[in-house]
C-alpha cells in the first residue's frame, strides 16, 4: 500500500483548516464587540483593547505556518524525486 | 422574480413558521411560557426572556471547568449545552430549522427578498470548519479574560426586535452603540440580502455548531434521524442542494449529491424540494 505523504493529507484538508483559522479569529474578534469592552459593547475608543488586538493575528498566522510548512515540503519531496 | 419552486415549498414553509411563531412565544419576552415555566419550577430569579435560556455563555462555560456548578444547577443554562446537543444527537437539530427563532426570522423575511438581489454562496463555501473555528475561539477567549456576549449576539438583537414590536424600545436603544455592526451584519449582510437567510446561522452559530457535531456523531454512528438521500431514485439533479438554506448540501456537478450533517439543520426544505421524493427523513438505514 503506498503512503500518503504527509503534505499531500495537509493539503487535502488545507480549505478546512482555513476555514477553521478564519472562524477562529472571528471568535477571538467577538471579545472586542462583547463584554470583553468596558463600556459593555459602546466602543469608547480607549484603545483598551489594544494590547489583545495582536492575538487575532494567531489564528491565521498559525494557518500560514502549516500551509508554508506544507509547500517547502512538497518542495523538497519533488527535488528528492528529481 | 421568484423561483417557481417558492410555490412548492409555500405549505412547508407555512409549518415551519407555525413552529417558528411557537418557538418566539416559548422563549422570548413578553412570552417566553418555556423559560418562565423552567425559571418557576426551578426558584431561579433571571429575566424571563431570551437571555435566560442563552445559547452563547452556557457554551463559553464548558471551557470554564469552575462554572459547571452554575451549569448544572439552573435547567435554563442546560438548555444549550445538554437538552439541544443530546436531541441533536438523536432526532438532529431540529430546534435549530424548525423553532430557533434568530434563525427564523432572517430565513423567512429573505424569503420575501427576490433571489437576485442575494448571495449565493451554497456550495461555494463550506461554512462547516468556520463555524467550528467560531466556537473553538469564542470558548479560547474565556483563558485571556474575554467574553462574547450578548452585543454580539443574535438571539438578543431578535429578542430587541420582539420587544420594540410589543412597545419596549429599549433594546433598540443598543443599537447607537457597537453593536449595530452584529446587527447589520445578521440582519441585511448575512440575512436578507444572502440566500437561505441562514448566514449567520451557517458561519457564526456556536449552538448550532454544538448540535451539528452531536448530530454528525449519531448520524456515523447510526442512532440518529436524519436526512437521507435514497441513491436508486436521485436523478442528482441538484434541486435539493440550491434549496438547502444551511448550504449543506454539495453542489459538485462531477459527483452525486451529499449531505454535510455537521451543516444541515434538519430544517427539510431539501424533502419537500425533490421533484422525485429521493429525500427522506428517518432513520440510517
Amino acid at each position: 500500500m503506498v503512503k500518503t505523504p504527509f503534505y499531500t493529507r495537509i493539503q487535502q484538508i488545507q480549505p478546512k483548516l482555513h476555514g477553521l483559522a478564519v472562524g477562529m479569529t472571528l471568535g477571538i474578534g467577538s471579545m472586542f464587540l462583547g463584554q470583553g469592552c468596558p463600556l459593555l459593547g459602546q466602543c469608547p475608543t480607549c484603545a483598551a483593547c489594544a494590547p489583545r488586538l495582536p492575538l487575532l493575528a494567531l489564528p491565521l498566522l498559525a494557518d500560514g505556518v502549516v500551509f508554508i510548512s506544507a509547500k517547502v515540503m512538497q518542495r523538497r519531496a519533488e527535488k528528492l524525486e528529481d | 422574480m421568484y423561483p417557481s419552486m417558492y410555490r412548492r415549498l409555500l405549505p412547508h414553509w407555512a409549518k415551519r413558521f407555525a413552529f417558528f411563531l411557537l418557538g418566539i412565544v416559548l422563549l422570548y419576552a413578553p412570552f417566553a411560557l418555556f423559560t418562565k415555566l423552567m425559571l418557576m419550577l426551578s426558584g431561579k430569579q433571571h429575566l424571563g426572556d431570551a437571555h435566560s435560556v442563552c445559547l452563547r455563555m452556557p457554551i463559553q462555560w464548558l471551557a470554564q471547568p469552575w462554572m459547571y456548578g452554575t451549569i448544572l444547577s439552573d435547567p435554563t443554562y442546560m438548555v444549550s449545552v445538554v437538552f439541544l446537543p443530546i436531541a441533536a444527537l438523536f432526532l438532529g437539530p431540529l430546534f435549530c430549522g424548525w423553532m430557533c427563532p434568530a434563525g427564523g426570522m432572517t430565513e423567512f423575511i429573505s424569503r420575501a427578498v427576490p433571489p437576485r438581489f442575494q448571495i449565493d454562496l451554497s456550495g461555494k463555501i463550506n461554512p462547516v470548519p468556520v463555524r467550528y473555528g467560531f466556537l473553538v475561539g469564542m470558548m479560547g477567549i474565556t483563558f485571556i479574560g474575554g467574553n462574547a456576549c450578548c452585543s454580539f449576539c443574535n438571539f438578543t438583537h431578535a429578542q430587541n426586535i420582539i420587544n420594540a414590536i410589543f412597545g419596549d424600545f429599549l433594546g433598540i436603544m443598543y443599537l447607537a452603540s457597537f453593536s449595530i455592526v452584529s446587527f447589520i451584519l445578521w440582519f441585511f449582510v448575512m440575512g436578507l440580502f444572502t440566500k437561505g437567510g441562514r448566514g449567520w446561522c451557517n458561519f457564526l452559530c456556536p449552538a448550532g455548531a454544538l448540535m451539528g457535531l452531536t448530530h454528525s456523531l449519531g448520524a456515523k454512528w447510526k442512532i440518529s434521524r436524519q436526512i437521507k438521500i435514497d441513491r436508486e431514485t436521485c436523478t442528482d439533479c441538484k434541486t435539493c442542494a440550491s434549496n438547502c438554506p444551511a448550504w449543506a448540501m454539495s453542489r459538485d456537478k462531477e459527483k452525486p449529491v451529499e449531505i454535510n450533517y455537521h451543516g444541515c439543520n434538519t430544517c427539510m426544505d431539501c424533502v419537500k424540494a425533490c421533484p422525485v421524493k429521493a429525500i427522506k427523513y428517518g432513520m440510517a438505514d
